[in-house]
């Protein structure tokens, strides 16, 4: 039987939460906290080596073999309501909707640059699909956050997020 | 905490220069694509690209040297010749006084290039392309391809050469449609000779373009002896050809000896996998169908090709294969991240494709 990944990710993340008594049902705009991907990284981690900006040799190695290693997570805020920013790269849809994708901070991820890493993505569920415009649509997300890096059936994506708003965000 | 949406909108034009270089990164299927030698210019490149051109001979005062006699576009630049006249130019412009040498100056580098050595009928070839070559835009046009297709047999071999250089760099779709004059046992003796290795690509493709069984005996030994080899050299060619000689018959062939191996090595797989998004491109609806049906079963069989499956076929814009690699995802047969997000983002490509 698959498990619908927008329950098996809430329950991951809630399974992954030691330190919260309690969580928000529902998000209102004075639990949210407005996070930015350098947040994600482990304190004393410098954002945006060469790699993560898109400044690699594409002749020089595989990209799989280029993707920076995982240097770990932080669970500050697991279990707390976040809003990210950042681009789709949709997985699971349900008609035309998406109800599953991946939050990467740089566009063109996973194509012609590396994958970022862990601690760069965000596996994000949703049980409203989201009718997305588009492959790599800018998008603000705002919902559950915590790490989870077995919840996503992929390894090496450090953070899920349990989306419960969806908006896109006017370049 | 800092937000996001500075890096958002700094990421806008990193968004359309992305966008874009998927996009131009789907480069028309070259003949090229499939070099062994570092592509140089060539003679017809350098005529259409170059300011001034001037054709040069030695004199009797100075035997060693480079001298413009003519100059047939620009003009004659102050620097100097720096090429010496090799021994066997020498004894040619002796022998011949209407020869002569075409060199090309590149006055922001300063530089000299040797174009070609020009007997009467090199110069004839040289002024057609010096009238026409203006009109032809960029990319390899088929007038172009029109123009070197005389050559293909001509007596001299600097042109015969110069002829197979330029069939090297037209697109598979072009190529596809050349009036084909070199014969196959030529092509075959030459696919061996010690200084023809590096144009065995094109060789090969242009073996597949015929339909003698003599061009299939080769292609078929050479894909029975891949099959027991680690590399890849030469594969993707060879695929292409096959498929261009036999149709379905071929991608049979290579889904028999190589595609449903499990045991291939993932490089030979997506040399393979190449040759048949060329085709696919091409084909008729028949072959297009059994493409689609032998990646099916080959992303079934293997999981881990669909990474390799996506690049090849994405990168020619051509999503047809996204339901066949939808599963991969939804059902997260890669473990790998980059692997996953790659197959994610052809399948999401595909289906905008599909609205």
């Amino acid at each position: 039987m698959r498990i619908r990944p927008e329950l098996l990710n809430r329950r991951a993340i809630l399974a992954g939460l030691t330190a919260c008594a309690t969580f928000p049902g529902t998000a209102r705009a004075d639990d949210v906290i407005d996070l930015d991907w350098v947040d994600l990284l482990p304190e004393g981690n410098v954002l945006a080596p060469n790699t993560l900006r898109g400044l690699i040799d594409h002749e020089s190695a595989p990209l799989i073999s280029q993707q920076p290693a995982n240097s770990g997570v932080r669970s500050d805020w697991n279990g707390k309501i976040v809003r990210l920013p950042g681009y789709i790269v949709p997985i699971d849809y349900k008609g035309t909707g998406v109800i599953a994708f991946i939050l990467v901070p740089f566009v063109g991820a996973c194509v012609h640059v590396p994958a970022p890493p862990a601690n760069q993505l965000v596996f994000v569920t949703t049980q409203t699909p989201y009718e997305s415009n588009g492959l790599f649509e800018p998008v603000n997300v705002t919902g559950m956050f915590g790490v989870s890096s077995i919840s996503t059936q992929v390894a090496e994506i450090g953070y899920a997020l349990s989306a419960e708003k969806i908006e896109r965000f006017e370049l | 905490m800092i937000s996001g949406f500075r890096r958002i909108r700094r990421s806008k034009i990193l968004t359309t220069a992305l966008t874009l270089a998927w996009i131009i990164s789907a480069a028309p299927s070259m003949a090229c694509g499939f070099h062994t030698y570092l592509p140089e210019k060539t003679a017809v490149d350098l005529i259409l690209g170059s300011e001034h051109l001037v054709i040069a001979r030695n004199s009797g005062a100075s035997r060693f040297t480079y001298t413009p006699i003519e100059v047939l576009r620009g003009t004659a630049p102050a620097a100097k010749i720096p090429q010496l006249v090799d021994v066997v130019s020498r004894r040619k412009l002796s022998a011949n006084p209407d020869d002569g040498v075409l060199f090309a100056y590149d006055a922001v580098q300063n530089n000299w290039s040797l174009v070609a050595y020009l007997t009467p009928e090199y110069r004839t070839f040289v002024k057609m392309v010096m009238d026409s070559g203006s009109e032809w835009g960029d990319g390899y046009p088929p007038e172009r391809l029109k123009l070197v297709e005389p050559l293909q047999t001509h007596p001299e071999p600097a042109l015969r050469s110069l002829a197979l250089r330029e069939i090297d760099q037209a697109p598979y779709a072009l190529l596809r449609t050349m009036d084909l004059q070199i014969p196959v046992d030529t092509l075959l003796v030459d696919l061996w000779a010690q200084n023809g290795y590096a144009y065995q690509p094109i060789r090969i493709l242009l073996l597949g373009l015929t339909d003698e069984d003599t061009a299939r005996a080769e292609l078929y030994d050479f894909i029975n002896r891949m099959k027991h080899w680690d590399d890849a050299q030469n594969l993707g060619p060879i695929s292409t050809a096959l498929v261009e000689i036999d149709g379905d018959d071929g991608i049979t062939r290579l889904e028999q000896t190589l595609l449903s191996d499990s045991t291939q090595p993932l490089n030979k797989i997506e040399a393979v996998v190449e040759a048949l998004a060329i085709h696919n491109e091409f084909g008729s609806a028949a072959l297009r169908s059994t493409i689609a049906d032998t990646m099916t079963r080959l992303v079934t069989l293997r999981p881990d090709t669909a990474p390799l499956i996506a690049r090849q076929f994405g990168s020619r814009q051509d999503w047809s294969l996204a339901r066949t690699l939808e599963p991969v995802v939804q059902n997260r047969m890669l473990s790998n991240t980059q692997d996953f997000l790659e197959v994610a983002v052809y399948v999401a490509q595909g289906r905008e494709n599909l609205k």
